[in-house]
């Protein structure tokens, strides 16, 4: 097998890993040896998919502040965040708004040519930076093209990493398969950042794209790191009907209302004040009960009162996503959505500098948990995660590659993943990787959804430990080696069933209501037992459970109402 | 209910197993909203599980997934079955890159054309732009400039599309030169002296495009291709940097108001032994025939005005000319990015109708009816390129063909009349109204027409060979046609210098031609 070195590897080409890379690459003047290394083309990232913004304290004197970001987001969280981590997170942010405008990014802006911020949920003061509706987009285009400086980088597009290689808990590199050709190789590097964002393409009705498959928190947890909180994933209320495709929540940003079957505005049933901008998780409930209530199978999201001067200005996409994909026009049609799968506030445990247990290891974006997110994110706080986790991450890992020396990789480790993906790939006639993947997000939208209860996740985690076992005698057809793409299908799946057994085993075991995460057998936050973190390990049996206390600095747990 | 099905012709092709691709078909059964890719989706998980495809976002954001649907590059995922009623579906990787497997190509090349030209904004201070302290301000009215050139995807859509790209795998191609105008037009940039000598060149730069606009058409996010390439040549010529042969047309079409360096006296020397009104000497018309620069004064384009005469005075149309005081329409002058000379060219013949009262003008040229069309703003006058005007006639029982042509043509599709402004139907409606005529398609007809290499001013651009006519040529020989026809003087003089240069056995002939030889 070939082994390539570097001296950093950034696994994933998100907004995380890109601003990962140039964070190392500004630090070393572009010295230090980096690769970037990504399993679709760089540019193809899930990133690219975000819509409606990146929060930020940018108007001190209009009011806005630290703490109240701060506040809202441990409010948001249902006040399971660690708040160092989130102190850290909102101080960090304004300056990377700042760079990608000084990057050349397209923001959106006010009349006197400043910064524009809209509304977003959850979010006390219009925080969210945005360019249209495109804002993933444009952030990726931007950290790309700064990218194209630096003869430092070498970019791998679509390599698949199959394994991180730890030796005595210190990271030595990764092995991936070249899909170009399918050669297996091994990357040894001197530090590691893990950026290859969520995973919840393990339900069916998802906003995700089909590549968020959670790679990067299984290769982790194989190797004996902790997941943390993934029992919490966030539903956004409102995806499109059929497709699962996002309804940015900029849509409501910028005064959209939820109707119902009956024409009424029901969230002022629900969270009076914030109506329509209350945290994700409370009207993601509040559509699901709409729906249950009415059977309709889906509420209404009305934009047809902002005109569409406003429409085609501020949500060009929104208004092609309905057109392109349901034949509505958004100008003066009622947009039909639910509540669909579309974010993990879990992730691979790190702390607060995004530093994972394992030494020259870091993780940043959604695969991290560092934890700012708590038990439900805030809109837009997501990409703004992944610029400050990358641009710490990035500088961390530079900082250390510089002071280690040079080693050779554990053979053993090539060898065995080398046996682990030979075995998978030759066995003959067994059962059909997509009919398992087909039950596993049957079940996952049918037991593991919104509303979750014993029985139902007995079920399901009884279903998915067979399915695990379905696993181990499934085969594929495509037997050849250039660009496989029935062999990625396959590790993928074996990903996503470890995953939703993390998910599921959770949320059982979590005898408790806290923002994502609600029990209709116990409704109740608990602070006396459950406010605590959940680490999943990896055993042969299946994911061992620890729990670890929330880092308090100044905000006690209160009632959240909006 | 019935279930309904369609038939997906697929290309298959896997380099350790076949030869060559082939179609493979499958049924799949539709359902209301689905999309080509939920339909690869279908083929993968219950038909067919070794199809290889790409995808991600499935909301056209990614780009992943572009492929030739049906003939033309789209986005498989943002494409809904339903709009497409052509009863078979068929589906092929993406042309002008190498191909990996199925429905998978090569984007090596394209991504590693990016460093060399520099697609990130530069500043003097690097060290302040790493280190922000306060925002830089950006106007409203720029930012929403730039938007029309931002909003790529890389999906491959505009690089596949490009005729260039068969030729010349240098060219930088729409999407790196897009990138670098949007970053040029920033306010925020001050790297246009970096940028400018890269890209100002006719091997792999601005000057290799003809201005065809299949990239633009076929942009599934519709960025504005055309536009930064021509708003770069601008750039260009305003300081001065441009090769002799550009700088000669345009002094010629200054000084002379054509750009092929004749007299301004000698425009009419065409119609010697022709009479035709010449509405500048007091006579009257209820057409404008605007004959243009290269029918007047190009040897070999000069038979299209003189056929277009015959047949109007055939089917005795009332039409007249401007004599010698018509001017250059400017169409190829606005592509070298000479938006002055342009303007003055515009002005001089909206005072020139304006001054005979024209109220409906014909153009020989897809060119000047280009120009006048969507480039003079909002005019107070008809205009019609000739093939639009014949197929009106012969609707109308006015021009009635008797004579039989027995010949086994084909029709090159010249992009200012086709993809720019969508007169596909007119040219064949003629062709196909003569007794006896066998027509056929080439391979590449209509939106994914192959351009000739004469527009965009490259008429007068030193390129290499071979130009793009050759390919033409060869592809009109392949199906065996006996005649190529066009309605351009542009793309009939490029493909005549093919046939010449690669010694081929086919006649070139304008439909004007045709259509004369068939009255
Ligand atoms: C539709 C949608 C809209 C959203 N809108 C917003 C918004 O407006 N604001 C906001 O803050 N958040 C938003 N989010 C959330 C946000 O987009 C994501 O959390 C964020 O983009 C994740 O970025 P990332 O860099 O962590 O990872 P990603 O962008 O997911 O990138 C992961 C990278 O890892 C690579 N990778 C994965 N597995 C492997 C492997 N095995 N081998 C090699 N490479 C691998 C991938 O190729 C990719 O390059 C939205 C999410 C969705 C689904
Ligand atoms: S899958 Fe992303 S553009 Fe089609």
């Amino acid at each position: 097998m070939e082994i390539l070195s570097h001296d950093i590897v950034i696994i994933g080409s998100g907004i995380a890993g890109l601003r990962a890379a140039l964070e190392a690459s500004f630090n070393t003047n572009g010295k230090l040896d980096i690769a970037l290394i990504s399993k679709t083309h760089v540019m193809r990232s899930h990133s690219v998919c975000a819509e409606g913004g990146t929060a930020a304290v940018l108007r001190i004197e209009e009011g806005d502040s630290f703490e109240l970001h701060a506040w809202d987001t441990i409010k948001g969280s249902d006040f399971l965040a660690d708040q160092d981590s989130v102190e850290l997170f909102v101080k960090l942010m304004p300056k990377e708004i700042l760079l990608l405008d000084h990057l050349g990014i397209l923001w959106s802006r006010r009349e006197d040519g400043k910064i524009s911020q809209r509304p977003f949920g959850g979010h006390s003061f219009p925080r969210a930076c945005y360019a249209q509706d495109r804002t993933g987009l444009y952030e990726m285009q931007t950290l790309y093209d700064t990218l194209q400086r630096f003869d430092n980088v070498t970019i791998y597009h679509e390599c698949y990493v199959t394994s991180l290689i730890i030796d005595n808990n210190v990271f030595k590199g990764l092995t991936a398969i070249e899909l170009k050709s399918g050669n297996l190789f091994a990357i040894k590097a001197k530090a590691g950042v893990l950026a290859t964002g969520g995973g919840a393409r393990c339900y069916n009705f998802t906003t995700f794209s089909h590549t968020t498959t959670g790679d990067g928190q299984v290769m982790a947890y194989k190797a004996g790191l902790p997941i943390k909180d993934f029992e919490f994933i966030q539903f956004h209320p409102t995806a499109l009907v059929p497709s699962g495709i996002l309804i940015s929540e900029a849509a409501r940003g910028e005064g959209g209302y939820l109707i119902n079957e009956r024409g009424e505005r029901f969230m002022k049933k629900y969270a009076p004040e914030y109506m329509e901008l209350a945290p994700r998780d409370i009207v993601a409930r509040a559509v699901m009960k709409e729906i249950e209530e009415s059977k309709s199978g889906c509420v209404y999201l009305d934009l047809r009162h902002l005109g569409e001067d406003k429409i085609r200005e501020k949500l060009p996409s929104i208004y092609e996503i309905c057109k392109k994909f349901a034949g509505i026009n958004i100008v003066n049609e009622l947009i039909p959505v639910k509540p669909a799968a579309h974010y993990n506030m879990g992730g691979v445990h790190t702390d607060s500098n995004y530093a994972t247990p394992v030494n020259g290891l870091w993780a940043a974006g959604e695969v991290a948990c560092s934890s700012i997110h708590g038990a439900n994110r805030l809109g837009t706080n997501s990409t703004a995660e992944c610029l400050v986790s990358g641009k710490i991450a990035g500088a961390k890992a530079a900082e250390y590659a510089n002071s280690i020396n040079e080693f050779e990789l554990p053979k053993e480790a090539i060898k065995k993943e080398e046996d682990r993906i030979y075995k998978l790939i030759s066995k003959e006639q067994g059962d059909s990787i997509y009919d398992i993947r087909k039950k596993l997000r049957e079940i996952m939208d049918k037991y593991v959804y919104i509303f979750r209860i014993e029985n139902g996740l007995k079920i399901a985690i009884r279903i998915i430990k067979d399915l695990k076992s379905r696993y181990e005698n499934a085969s594929i057809d495509d037997k050849t080696k250039i660009y496989n793409t029935d062999f990625i299908s396959m590790l993928e799946l074996g990903n996503m069933l470890e995953l939703s057994e993390i998910i599921a085993m959770g949320a059982l075991l979590r005898t408790e209501s806290r923002g994502a995460h609600y029990r209709l057998d116990y409704p109740e936050r608990d602070d006396v037992n459950w406010l605590k973190h959940t680490l999943a390990y990896w055993t042969v049996d299946g994911p061992k459970f620890e729990y670890i206390p929330v880092r308090i600095t100044k905000w006690k747990p209160t009632i959240r109402k909006y | 209910m019935n279930k309904r099905y369609l038939i997906f012709k697929i290309q298959r092709y896997s380099p350790e197993s076949d030869k060559n691709p082939y179609f493979k078909e499958y049924k799949v059964p539709i359902v209301k909203g689905m999309t080509i890719l939920d339909a690869l989706f279908y083929v993968k998980e219950n038909l067919d599980s070794t199809l290889s495809y790409r995808s991600s976002c499935r909301m056209g954001l990614c780009g992943s997934c572009a492929m030739l649907i049906n003939g033309i590059p789209k986005l498989a995922c943002e494409t809904q079955i339903s709009d497409i009623d052509d009863g078979v579906i068929e589906l092929k990787p993406l042309p002008n890159f190498p191909l990996i497997k199925d429905l998978i190509v090569d984007f090596t090349q394209f991504f590693n054309k990016h460093k060399r030209v520099k697609t990130y904004l530069i500043r003097r201070d690097f060290d302040e732009q790493i280190h922000p302290k306060v925002e830089y301000l950006q106007e409203k009215n720029q930012l929403k400039r730039l938007l029309l050139y931002a909003m790529c995807i890389k999906c491959g859509a505009c690089y596949a599309s490009c005729p260039l790209m068969i030729k010349n795998e240098r060219f930088l191609g729409p999407e790196v030169l897009t990138k670098v105008y949007r970053y040029i037009s920033d306010s925020r940039d001050e790297g246009i002296d970096e940028r400018l000598p890269i890209i100002d060149s006719s091997i792999d730069g601005c000057w290799n495009c003809t201005t065809c606009s299949t990239c633009k058409l076929n942009c599934p996010k519709e960025v504005n291709t055309l536009d930064s390439i021509i708003e770069t040549r601008s750039l260009i010529v305003e300081r001065g940097m441009i090769q002799d042969t550009i700088r000669e047309a345009l002094e010629s079409t200054y000084l002379n108001g054509n750009p092929w360096g004749g007299s301004k006296w000698d425009r009419t020397a065409w119609m010697k032994g022709l009479e035709i009104k010449n509405l500048t000497l007091g006579e009257k018309a209820d057409l404008l025939y605007f004959v243009g620069c290269t029918p007047a004064y190009e040897n070999r384009a000069q038979r299209i005005a003189k056929a277009l005469t015959r047949i109007l005075q055939n089917t005795n149309v009332d039409f007249g000319i401007l004599g010698d005081e018509e001017v250059c329409c400017g169409n190829e002058i606005y592509n070298l990015g000479e938006k002055g000379l342009f303007e003055m060219l515009k002005e001089k013949n909206l005072e020139l109708f304006n001054k005979y009262n024209i109220t409906r003008l014909i153009t020989s040229s897809p060119h000047c009816f280009n120009a006048f069309k969507n480039r003079y703003g909002k005019i107070s006058f008809e205009v019609q390129h000739y093939t639009q005007y014949i197929a009106e006639l012969i609707d109308k029982d006015k021009l009635k063909f008797s004579k039989k042509i027995e010949k086994k043509v084909t029709y090159h599709d010249p992009c200012y009349l086709g993809k720019i402004n969508g007169i596909y139907d007119a040219p064949r409606k003629i062709i196909e109204n003569i007794p006896g005529i066998k027509f056929e398609e080439m391979p590449r007809s209509k939106r994914m027409s192959l351009c000739c290499e004469g527009g965009g001013g490259l008429m007068w651009v030193k390129v290499a060979a071979p130009r793009l006519g050759e390919f033409r040529v060869k592809e009109a020989l392949e199906i065996g046609a006996e005649s190529i026809l066009t309605a351009c003087p542009f793309c009939f003089i490029m493909l005549d210098d093919a046939i010449k240069m690669i010694n081929a056995n086919i006649e070139l002939i304008d439909v004007s031609e045709l259509v004369l030889s068939a009255i």
